[in-house]
């Protein structure tokens, strides 16, 4: 999807790509702090052991909440789907992943230029 | 397409690509992906809730905001736990949602009782928890690279 629709999807590889490496960093701090033992090393692992715990937040999967991820996903794509069955795309559903995701992409340029 | 022969009489084709796959069953395929990397259903996913759970109130006892977060993970361990007591498996029924036909006959039951139906069939004729994990990966692989 990123190579064909880098604008919708590139965004999520480069989040990966920064979280990747900060794991690394981690993981080279770490065995600067077994090599050398100086302490520095141990609270640059414990400064990205907190930032990685601020990444993974918990989804909240409760059924009726509102924020519930699985949801909200649904919605999201219930109204990708209206919006395209209202531009003349009868029964988008049944689109292929591809031909959808371009449909979309149409869409959104016809919408710039206008 | 892929078929998949699962013994000499059993087989199941597939959607494998963004270029064949609706986009549908697409959606239903990442429901599951996300329930599963969300919750999980085995040993595995309960102990990772454990760590994170442990790492949050560790956290907690400095900055008593990260509180409502280590209750919404005690509330993943819950589910984690019940999915694994119900031998609910999701990453099973995002396989099941890649399913066209079964034994050359069209597959059209998507609801979460008739894959886990479908499911129970396939496990019956020899389909294996490995390559259902090794099969989603690469539609996943597929959908995220191509």
């Amino acid at each position: 999807m990123r190579v064909h629709f880098p604008a919708r999807y590139g965004g999520a590889e480069r989040e990966t790509q920064h979280y990747y490496q900060q794991q690394q960093a981690r993981t080279v701090a770490l065995a600067d702090y077994i090599l050398t033992g100086a302490p520095k090393y141990l609270d640059a692992v414990a400064e990205l052991d907190a930032w990685l715990l601020d990444q993974a937040t918990p989804e909240i999967f409760d059924d009726g909440a509102p924020e519930n991820v699985l949801t909200l996903n649904r919605r999201r794509f219930g109204h990708l789907c209206a919006t395209l069955a209202d531009q003349g795309f009868p029964r988008p559903h049944e689109l292929t992943v591809f031909d959808f995701n371009a449909a979309i992409d149409y869409l959104a340029e016809k919408n710039k230029t206008a | 397409m892929r078929l998949v022969t699962l013994s000499p009489h059993d087989s199941v084709l597939l959607h494998e690509s963004i270029f064949q796959l609706p986009a549908g069953q697409h959606n239903d395929f990442q429901h599951y992906l996300v329930r599963d990397a969300g919750i999980g259903a085995d040993p595995g996913a309960v102990d990772r809730h454990f760590a994170h759970l442990g790492a949050l109130l560790a956290a907690a006892q400095q900055d008593p905001a990260s509180l409502p977060a280590a209750a919404d993970e005690l509330a993943l361990l819950h589910y984690a736990f019940n999915d694994m007591l119900d031998r609910f498996n999701p990453r099973q029924l995002a396989f099941g949602c890649l399913v066209v036909e079964v034994n050359g006959e069209p597959w059209a039951d998507r609801s979460e009782e008739g894959l886990r139906r479908l499911l129970t069939w396939l496990s019956g004729a020899g389909l294996t928890e490995e390559r259902v994990a090794d099969i989603v990966a690469t539609v996943k692989k597929n959908c995220q690279r191509s």
